[in-house]
């Protein structure tokens, strides 16, 4: 019954009823995704973490505007290099909570902001300890927390002694998060039998997550597919809201640090990277091969837009015509969902996925 | 105040044997059954379907968006569709005829989470809701026969409730509370996965009143309850682990008023690991004392002898999920048109309710 619905959807040749016999097989295209992205993306993530922590101890030592401009832009860098990162749903970011532990979002109701700010107030003596702190809420250990130490009301503190405490909770977050991100690089480059790398290239009857090749794949596309929804409907619709008169910039993510943009910006160059590490087109022949390639254009499309809205993304409450670039990345978001979950996905024999959403 | 937990489990266990052993749900089971499902079409519209145990279509009946689970009343003369979540409707049916179905909105500031169930009476349709600014389940009240006004509503005693029985007392719900907070703002997004705290709730029907709530192992705590059968003295119910499915936790468990415990079942690991850690659905045989569930991630369903507490067989099909009992056997839909022996061009939905053969003329 797949048929009735791809054959009506795009005209894809479909060149095998399974994965195998391509020119190009799911083992393949799992190897390169994690040799030439994951692995170096998680890498590149654990030495940013570690230089953020290195300028956060920086700034307590000196207490002073320069080092706090340093551990600013140390930040914007790190939530980019997160951004690579944040969208492997599967694997050591779904295990033991640390995709919460990194980033407690969305945080609706402002408990978690509620718990850092309290921490700040009392001097949480609980929160100034890297140990400790990884104990607490997750909300209070993460990258959102660490944004409004640095950039929060009271954040100027941080130039001079008075702001000693502030920064020690800073210094144990950056920590915290120098731990998770070793953790989940460590975890991506095991080749212990029971590691996510060696499960996912590796599917067999007795293998606890993939069977086959298509769960291999499935896999692969729900990264993609799942990836696009969440900063879509996560990240941009939630500020941009029904229309520009009702756009809420301060439910962004990151706009204390004004790295909305930015941040996106990541995903989608994130999801573009392990589309082209994946190289689909050569497990294909014929009209799938475009509607592989056809994703790149799109992911141009995102990228040209997000780089041409004004920074701060709070102002995009005052110019309509940043929004309707926002708009036009939504727009763009959606035509690559559609072309990974019903153009490729069914060019790849892969299962609809209709009744697999959790939740349901 | 909670009643003291012997009394609930005596009484309410009780009137659950006596409501079987009266032969109605035997009965019920060998009669000739319609089933009723949602589905989204070949030409991306959606619908509830009522169909035969051959897997025939007798009537299909347009939706405004996704539907999700089905419920009969007693009498099998009127059928409730639920969207799915978070949706905002409930759409009241009459599958004698093809008219359309009659939308229920959801009252400000709720949305329904894909269930529901009547009363013993059918006077009252009940249906699991989110209060999403308080971040809190609710259970809807609607008079059935007053053009189904919302009369008021109870407390679900949780988070996140989703699946809701009537145990065969009438008297009592149990509610599957999944524990996972959702705020329409990001659909779909969970926000508390770290602190989830999933749980069964016995509530009085006419009160609201909670009478005894059971939770898992805090080492279980994310395995998210959401779908229930009910069948002799246990509640059979299936989860979805939101933590790590490497481990190829068990996802089903049972609540027997027998004993009073809630445990999960003991599932040979690969059964258990092809879950791919969600189960979509879940049905009780009371012919034959098996359990059916289906994952449609795993692209399996696994039938259970209660008795010997063995898995009698796996089912392969992609993206299987709908389940029923009927007969000594199972009825059971996917993702990808098959339902029962049929195909059609339709994408079944994650249920299937079953009620007696009706009049009603084929389409």
């Amino acid at each position: 019954m797949r048929n009735v619905f791809t054959g009506l959807i795009v005209a894809v040749v479909l060149t095998a009823t399974a994965t195998h016999g391509l020119a190009r097989d799911a083992n393949d295209i799992v190897h390169d995704v994690i040799a030439d992205y994951i692995r170096p993306a998680t890498t590149a993530l654990k030495t940013r973490a570690n230089t953020m922590h290195a300028a956060a101890n920086v700034l307590c030592e000196e207490s002073d505007t320069v080092s706090l401009e340093t551990a600013r832009e140390e930040f914007s860098a790190l939530v980019k290099d997160w951004g690579q990162v944040e969208l492997l749903r599967l694997g050591p970011l779904v295990q033991e909570n640390r995709l919460e532990r990194m980033l407690f979002w969305p945080d609706r109701r402002g408990r978690g902001l509620k718990q850092v700010r309290d921490v700040i107030r009392t001097s949480d003596e609980t929160a100034l300890d890297v140990a400790s702190l990884s104990e607490k809420s997750v909300a209070v250990q993460g990258l959102l927390a660490l944004e409004f130490t640095l950039f929060g009301n009271g954040s100027e503190a941080l130039a001079s002694k008075e702001g000693a405490v502030r920064c020690q909770y800073a210094q144990a977050i950056t920590g915290n998060i120098a731990n998770l991100a070793q953790e989940i690089e460590t975890a991506w480059y095991d080749d212990g039998p029971q590691a996510i790398s060696t499960l996912w290239q590796n599917p067999s009857d007795t293998n606890p997550l993939f069977r086959d090749g298509r769960e291999q794949l499935s896999a692969l596309f729900k990264i993609v597919g799942d990836g696009i929804e969440i900063v879509r409907v996560q990240r941009i619709g939630p500020f941009l809201d029904d229309s520009f008169e009702k756009a809420k910039p301060k439910s962004a993510l990151f706009w204390r640090s004004d790295n909305t943009i930015d941040v996106i910006a990541s995903n989608f160059d994130a999801l573009n990277s392990i589309v082209r590490a994946a190289n689909l087109a050569d497990a294909l022949e014929g009209d799938a091969v475009r509607t592989a390639e056809s994703v790149f254009f799109e992911f141009e499309n995102a990228a040209r837009t997000l780089q041409a809205i004004n920074r701060p993304t709070a102002d995009i409450a005052a110019k309509a015509e940043d929004y309707a670039k926002f708009r036009y990345v939504d727009i763009v978001g959606q035509s690559i969902e559609t072309i990974m979950r019903e153009q490729l996905s069914p060019a790849f024999n892969l299962s609809s996925g209709f009744s697999s959403l959790d939740g349901d | 105040m909670l009643i003291d937990r012997r009394t609930f489990l005596a009484s309410a266990g009780a009137a659950f044997l006596t409501g079987l052993n009266d032969g109605q749900a035997r009965a019920m089971q060998k009669a000739d059954a319609v089933f009723a499902s949602a589905f989204k079409g070949a030409d991306g519209s959606y619908g509830i379907a009522t169909m035969s145990e051959n897997g025939e279509l007798l009537h299909r009946y347009s939706l405004p968006d996704r539907g999700h689970d089905t419920v009969w009343r007693a009498d099998g003369a009127q059928l409730i569709a639920f969207a799915r979540r978070p949706g905002t409707f409930a759409a009241v049916i009459d599958p004698s005829n093809k008219a359309p179905p009659t939308i229920i909105n959801a009252a400000e500031g709720r949305h329904f989470y894909g269930h529901g169930v009547y009363s013993a009476d059918g006077a009252l349709l009940y249906a699991t809701e989110n209060d999403f600014d308080n971040a809190r389940g609710v259970i809807g009240i609607y008079n059935t026969r007053d053009s189904f006004k919302r009369i008021g509503e109870f407390d679900a005693h949780g988070i996140g409730p989703h699946d809701m029985e009537l145990l065969p007392d009438g008297q009592t719900l149990v509610i599957a509370n999944g524990g996972i907070e959702t705020h329409p703002d990001f659909p779909r997004a969970k926000l508390n996965i770290a602190s989830m705290k999933p749980n069964l709730a016995f509530i009085n029907i006419r009160t609201g009143k909670l009478i005894e709530s059971f939770k898992l192992p805090d080492d279980q705590h994310k395995l998210s309850i959401r779908h229930m059968a009910l069948m002799e003295s246990t509640v059979w119910f299936a989860c979805q682990d939101e933590g790590d499915h490497t481990a190829g936790r068990s996802l089903v468990g049972q609540f027997s008023f027998d004993n009073g415990a809630i445990q999960m079942v003991d599932l040979p690991e690969t059964t258990a690991a092809n879950l791919r850690g969600y189960v979509g659905s879940i049905a009780a045989n009371e012919q034959n004392g098996e359990v059916a569930f289906t994952s449609p991630r795993g692209g399996i369903m696994v039938r259970y002898d209660t008795r010997t507490q063995k898995v009698i067989s796996t089912t392969r099909s992609d993206e299987i999920c709908g389940v029923a009992a009927h007969d000594q056997q199972f009825i059971w839909s996917n993702g990808e048109g098959r339902f029962g022996p049929a195909d059609h061009a339709k994408l079944w939905d994650n249920h299937i309710s079953t009620a007696k053969r009706l009049s009603g003329r084929k389409s």
